[in-house]
């Protein structure tokens, strides 16, 4: 059978409208919020565990015997890999009407739609053997909370007529069958959600594998990660690809230091998210958040805290910039002047680089 | 020891250095006294930079030396979060409200409260 599968994001803007026609419910909550963004992103191009959510729901759907793969975005941009087309609406129903007109010159029998927000586990497979035998135009699979914004529509119902695709499957939708899904679920609407889904698939709660090697029962590396001898690493935990920890620092708590993250040195994570690209300082304490670049989201206040210090939380780039700026400093006077004349901050912040580099 | 409040000091929205080297000037003054007491408002305070934490420990560490006693009151969920990032919550006796500082001036047997209670209510 060929399918295909149409992946919606929804923007950061107007993410509080329903704008997808799955969005016409009769029960259940409220499809995507303004809290599925995660740092202003949507929660799919967050990343988890070495991959991005948006990436794994494609690997799965390909897995599946998914022929066509198209992700159509409302705002933000992403990388994602093994699709074959992706789409930047600005106008969001115009780019989806054109997507489902390709796929029905290409001869697609059945159109898959799924939108993300949540992150389900489905059993495509399943879905598909249900939808076939209820022999109905559109099946929508429901969890435990309501219905799922993942859709099977059969091609040829949206095939003639003059009006847009759009309407057509609005029409549908009064007709739709209901697939119970009891795969896992994750609505990842608010950021709590997000730490569950790390530490669901540490725990091997859900079929979301960590992106590297098992060193220890637990703990997982990914490629050229550095964990300095003297660090702890309390098992569950994942240290992505490039990342470094250094000595004494502690990783407890089931946290995720994801993709060239750098915790300095005597630091301790606990039960933490560290996005891509991060910098944590020198003996800090950070518990019970999410941290991107210069921003915590600290799950115990319910807050975001914002840095602009450098030497506290940062961009690893911002970081290493500041660090070699440092070292030039720092050498060229000791070299030329003599020690009387370097300022107290160059003095400061060499005392910095001396700790973090000549210990 | 009798305590009495002589000072009580709020902190600008932003604690960078130029703000904590203020606060470090009105220490100062109060140096003068025997056994200062000061309590230290961070209520609006949203940003916290390492250099101004720095100063701003050294400057708590003056008064003790004169004797004195510093408390943190009515913190923001934004300070607290960077004292407890920068493990700083651990040397303070923190409250909700300045004026719950009180009693442990005038009597500093009295147990401290759990610094978890401070937690939860800057939380809420």
């Amino acid at each position: 059978m060929y399918i295909g599968a149409i992946v919606t994001i929804a923007g950061g803007g107007h993410m509080g409208e329903p704008k997808f026609p799955m969005s016409v419910r009769t029960a259940g909550p409220t499809p995507a919020r303004n809290s599925q963004l995660l740092f202003d992103t949507p929660a799919a191009f967050g990343e988890v565990l070495g991959e991005t959510v948006l990436n794994r729901v494609v690997k799965r759907l390909r897995a599946s015997g998914i022929d066509q793969v198209s992700v159509i975005s409302e705002g933000a941009r992403g990388k994602v890999a093994a699709i074959d087309q992706f789409v930047l609406g600005g106008n969001f129903w115009s780019a989806w009407d054109s997507v489902v007109s390709q796929y029905l010159h290409h001869g697609i029998e059945l159109l898959l739609l799924v939108r993300l927000g949540p992150y389900v586990e489905i059993n495509v497979d399943e879905f598909v053997r249900f939808h076939r035998e209820r022999a109905t135009p559109i099946t929508q699979a429901y969890g435990n909370t309501g219905p799922l914004d993942i859709v099977l529509v059969e091609a040829d119902s949206l095939r003639g007529g003059h009006t847009s695709y759009r309407s057509r499957f609005s029409t549908l939708l009064s007709q739709r069958a209901r697939f119970r899904c009891r795969a896992y679920v994750n609505n990842l609407s608010e950021p709590e959600d997000f730490r569950k889904l790390v530490n669901d698939s540490l725990r091997s709660v859900c079929e979301l594998r960590p992106l590297g090697q098992e060193v220890s029962p637990g703990v997982w590396l990914g490629d050229d990660a550095v964990v300095d001898e003297l660090a702890l690493i309390d098992a569950p935990a994942y240290i992505g690809a490039d990342a470094r920890v250094g000595a004494s620092c502690v990783i407890s708590g089931s946290s995720a230091i994801e993709e060239g993250c750098e915790i300095d040195c005597g630091s301790t994570i606990e039960n933490c998210t560290v996005f891509p690209g991060t910098y944590i300082g020198m003996g800090l304490h950070v518990g019970n958040a999410l941290v991107s670049g210069a921003r915590l989201f600290s799950l115990t206040r319910n807050i975001e805290v914002a840095f602009g210090d450098r030497r506290l939380i940062a961009n690893t780039l911002a970081s290493r910039r500041q660090i070699t700026n440092a070292t030039t400093r720092f050498l060229r006077p000791v070299r030329t002047l003599s020690t009387a004349r370097i300022s107290s901050r160059v003095s400061k912040v060499a005392s910095m680089v001396s700790n973090r580099w000549l210990g | 020891m009798n305590f009495q409040i002589m000072t009580q000091l709020k902190v600008a929205k932003y604690l960078d250095i130029r703000e904590a080297r203020n606060f470090a000037s009105k220490i100062k003054s109060e140096l003068a006294a025997d056994q200062p007491c000061v309590v230290v408002d961070l209520s609006e305070v949203e940003k916290i930079d390492a250099a101004a934490l720095d100063l701003f420990l050294r400057c708590i560490l003056q008064v003790a030396k004169h004797d004195g006693v510093v408390r943190l009151a009515g913190l923001s969920p934004q300070a607290a979060t960077v004292l407890e990032l920068t493990r700083m919550d651990r040397i303070f006796a923190m409250f909700p409200e300045g004026a719950e500082a009180l009693p442990y001036f005038e009597a500093p047997s009295v147990d401290l409260p759990a610094r978890e209670s401070v937690r939860q209510h800057s939380a809420a």
